[in-house]
Formats: structure tokens, sequence, C-alpha cells
């Protein structure tokens, strides 16, 4: 069973305070139960899963958004205080309670288009209220306001015999609302503190691993390119060894084409190909080249 | 030692020193084996000492190295050698010190982090001899974006956000680091971009690439106005740049969520 209580203030009296409770099992749609008090009488009343059919039908209106609007107009409260209008009239001897509600389309100029949204299932409807006289029956002009209302629905409620018990089970179920919204409070901003706990553990957390990983990164890229300068140190030094080998072999060639050309020929060759004996000296001569300049 | 079985001749006619054992086998132990193996040992290195072996470092050890005369060798290419039953070639990994001539063989072999000029390294041996760098220094991080530029590394997955430089608009008033607001999503923005290699600053001013933005947008004239003033330009953009940029896996263009 689920309840909600508002206040509501009916048309015809706008300084008068009215308590609307509205209790219905898992669902609005399969019926509800209303209790209305002014503090001093009660009055109660039922809409049945049939009669939620029926007005719809009535209306010519989807089922589930009719209820929709039902949601809209009785629960609400506050939120959507002014674009529905409640009257409450009580006869003479407080028997009897007569309680309607509709939706209020202030603009009258909004006329069609508003028709036109409610039945935006089917789009003849509009033309068919604006010709049949029984359906606009639900759909009243306010000359005086120059506003349109469309009403929901409306039902006669029975008068209480106790009120005062009604209005203790609804100041207790307030009570009980209270203070079960205090113990949710408490848990919720516990919850709270500790999701914020959470967070900024995980973010010093998450921050040393991102500095570690800086660090990490930092560092073994130092170390990578300690590692490769000296390979490149290296190569340098190599290519030096090179160059001053190619320049004394360019040397020991130009010397040595001043000699005799067939003996060079003959050298060239042993580069490739050569026996052991002329290799020996080959080797004498490449390795010692300073030597066969000073000759 | 007289009584040792010869159970290979690797060392034959090789002089050690054993200075020390290590956790696992003490110097005698060391001694026999060396022994069963065809070298001899003795008790202080002379001149035709081969090297001195040295499991923990003592003062004794530290004496032979400043004398400079022995190549000191760890344990460890001993053990090797009984294992493998050949000798192992000596690697700057188990040498604790060499003597000068030893030192320059192995400096026409390897480079003075002990990495070969001429055979390929692995994992392993690059881990060894990345310990050996004792230099500390860090490498700033626009350094590691030319390097990464250089060999092609940009397209990494965690350089997302390489080579920019980013202020994360977390803080109350610009420029005010003090007035950092606290347990926003902005600061693990901020560390995300750090992680996926931006440079996060706390400062903007000339330089800035980016300023990230979150949920609040009550500073951004001011930040705004202050961009009028800067020669170069940085970009004002919503932290989803950067959750999109990381979902990706690349930096996406930014246009997409200029502010």
């Amino acid at each position: 069973m689920e309840k909600t209580l508002n206040r509501i203030h009916p048309v015809s009296d706008p300084e008068a305070v009215y308590f609307l409770q509205v209790s219905w099992e898992k669902d609005l749609s399969s019926g509800f139960g209303i209790i209305l008090t002014d503090g001093e009488h009660a009055w109660t009343g039922a809409v049945s899963e049939a009669d939620i059919s029926r007005e719809a039908a009535d209306m010519e209106m989807n089922r589930e958004k009719y209820v929709e609007e039902l949601k809209q107009a009785l629960l609400q409260g506050e939120e959507s205080a002014g674009k529905y209008n409640f009257t409450v009239s009580v006869d003479e001897e407080n028997t009897q309670c007569h309680f309607s509600y509709e939706r209020n389309l202030r603009d009258g100029s909004n006329y069609r288009k508003i028709l036109a949204f409610w039945t935006i299932d089917n789009p003849h409807i509009l033309i068919f209220l604006q010709e049949d006289e029984q359906c606009l029956d639900s759909v009243r002009s306010d000359e005086e306001n120059d506003s349109v209302v469309f009403r929901l629905g409306s039902l006669k409620l029975q008068k209480v015999s106790r009120p005062a018990d009604v209005v203790k089970e609804l100041i207790g179920y307030c009570l009980d609302c209270l203070g079960g919204l205090q113990v949710k409070n408490e848990h919720l901003q516990k919850e709270n503190e500790r999701l914020f706990c959470d967070l900024s553990d995980v973010e010093k957390r998450l921050e040393k691993c991102v500095e570690a990983k800086e660090e990490l990164e930092a560092d073994l890229y130092n170390r990578f390119v300690l590692v490769l300068n000296e390979k490149k140190t290296k190569i340098r030094s190599l290519q030096r060894l090179l160059n001053e080998a190619k320049e004394s072999a360019v040397d020991t060639k130009c010397t040595r084409d001043s000699i005799t050309t067939t003996q060079m020929a003959k050298v060239k060759e042993n580069d490739y190909d050569g026996s052991t004996e002329e290799e020996s000296e080959n080797l004498i001569q490449s390795s010692l080249p300073s030597v066969l300049l000073k000759d | 030692l007289s009584h040792v079985n010869k159970v290979s001749s690797v060392f034959e006619d090789v002089e050690f020193c054993v200075m020390t054992g290590t956790g696992r086998y003490s110097k005698s132990e060391l001694e026999s084996r060396i022994a069963e193996c065809g070298g001899s040992v003795v008790q202080n290195p002379g001149p035709d000492t081969y090297c001195v072996i040295v499991g923990a470092e003592n003062v004794r050890v530290k004496n032979i190295i400043a004398s400079n005369r022995y190549d000191v060798v760890k344990a460890e290419w001993l053990l090797q050698c009984f294992q493998s039953k050949m000798l192992v070639p000596w690697q700057p990994a188990f040498m604790i010190h060499m003597s000068p001539d030893t030192r320059e063989h192995f400096a026409r072999e390897y480079d003075c982090y002990g990495d070969s000029y001429t055979a390929d390294t692995d994992v392993a041996q690059l881990k060894e001899v990345f310990s050996r760098v004792k230099d500390n220094k860090k490498m700033p991080l626009d350094l590691i974006a030319e390097l990464e530029e250089r060999y092609s590394w940009n397209s990494c997955q965690l350089c997302i956000f390489r080579g920019n430089t980013i202020y994360v608009d977390y803080y109350a008033v610009v420029n005010k680091p003090s007035t950092k607001i606290h347990g926003t999503r902005l600061s693990i923005r901020a560390l995300e971009l750090r992680f996926y290699g931006a440079k996060v600053v706390p400062l903007l001013e000339e330089g800035v690439s980016h300023v990230v933005i979150g949920e609040d947008h009550s500073r951004i004239k001011e930040m705004k106005a202050l961009r009028r003033m800067f020669g170069k330009k940085f970009k004002i953009v919503s932290e989803l740049w950067v959750t999109e940029s990381v979902k990706e896996g690349i930096s996406k263009n930014e246009n997409q969520f200029l502010i």
C-alpha cells in the first residue's frame, strides 16, 4: 500500500486548505482511495480500476495517458499547482462532498492545439470533439477567466464519522515519513562521506601510480639515452678510424702510383685473392702506412 | 685439498684466490670445487693468480680492489663455469673490479655500462645494463617527447597527449594553485592526462597548449581575456576531449570539443 498526502486549494476558495490523501496498491491505474479533510471534517471515497477505464474511454483518451495525467493531478502536489483545479463542494449536512479535479488549460488560444495533444493517438478526435457536444462535456470553457479546463474526473465522497481518527492517522503518517526520511538522510550523508573518502583515497593512489609511471619513464629514457649515446660515441670513433684508414689508403695509393703501376695492379689483385706470401706483405703495407710514406 | 676427486679439467693450471663465499656456498666449498675442476687455490693473490673470486664484499676485498692489480670476479661466474663445465667468458655483469689490462680489453667490447658493442642484447641483459647506470637524472618531458618523435614511438597508446602542455580548470581562482577544488572529476582527468604523457601545469601562462574545462564554465571569460594577451593561443576544450581520446587511444581533434 502506497500513499501520498498533499495540500490542495479549491478553486472556489483559494484561501481554504484541504488535505488530500491518495492511497493505492502497486499502481494508480488499478484504482485508488481518497481521503479529503479540512482538519475538522473528513470524507472518503474510492476510484476503481473500471472507473478509470470508463473515464478514459469517455474522453476518448489513451488510458495510460489518462493515468499519467491523474498522477500529475493527485500525487504531485505543490509542484503542479496551478496546472490543476480542484473543486470541493460540501452539502449542508456535511454528509456528502463532491470532489472533482480538472486540468487547467489556461490559454484559450491553445484550445485546438491542446486538444490535438490529447488525441495524438487518433488525429480524427479533434474534429470529432468539435462536432460532438457530448464529448465536449468534459471540456468546458470558463468565460470569466478566459481559460479552458479539462475535467479529469469527479466523485462523491462520503463523510467519515470520526474525523479525528483520520486526522490522527494522517499526522501519524507524516511523522513516520519524517522519521523515515531523517534516517534515510543520515544514511545517505554517511554514504556520501564514505564515497568521498574512497574517491580521495583512490585519487591519491592513482596520483602515486601516475607519478611512479612518470618517474619510471623518465628514468628508463635517461638510461636508454646514456647507453645509446655510448653506442654513438663508438660509431663516431669507428668512423674516424675508417676515415683515417681511407686517407692513408689514398696516400699510399698515390705514393705507390708514382713508383710503378704494374706493382699496384698486383697488390690490388692480391687484395681479393692473394697468395699467403703476398698477403703478409700487404698486411704490413696497410698497417704501417706511415712507414711507407717516409720511404 | 689432496683428497679431491677430479671431475673435469676446465681450470687446468688456473690459479684462483677465493676471498669470500656466497650465501649458498661457503669459501671452502668454492675452493674444493675449483680443485675438482683441476684449478689451484691460493690464499693471497700473487703474480700468477688468474683472478680473485668474491661472494660477499668485505674490507679485504676493498683492499684488493684498491690495489688495482687483480680482476675481481663475482662467485656467480664460477658457479656458471661449474654448471656448464666450461670456461664461461667474462661479461661486465660478473666483474666487480677489473685490472687495467682487462679494463682495456672490455672497453673494446663493451661500453662503460657493460652493453656489448657487437652482441645483441635482450630484456634481461638490458635490465642488468640499466641497473649499472648510476646517473639518476630524470629526463624532462619535452626531451622524452622529442625522443619518441625521433624513433616514431609517439603512436604508443601511453603517449596520447605527449607534447601537450595543459592547464586544468580546477582552481577556484585562475592561476591560484592554492585554491584547488578537491574531489572533482577534473582532478582525475588531470591524472589521466599525465598518465597519457601530457605535461600538466598549475599556471595558465604562455606556452600552454590546452585548457581543460569541466561543468563549471564560470572562469572561461577570464581565461579568454588572458588568451588575448598571449602570442601562442591555447585551446579551451571540454573534459570530454580527454575521455574520448583515452577511450579511442588517440588524440582526438580538439575542434569537436571546443568551448
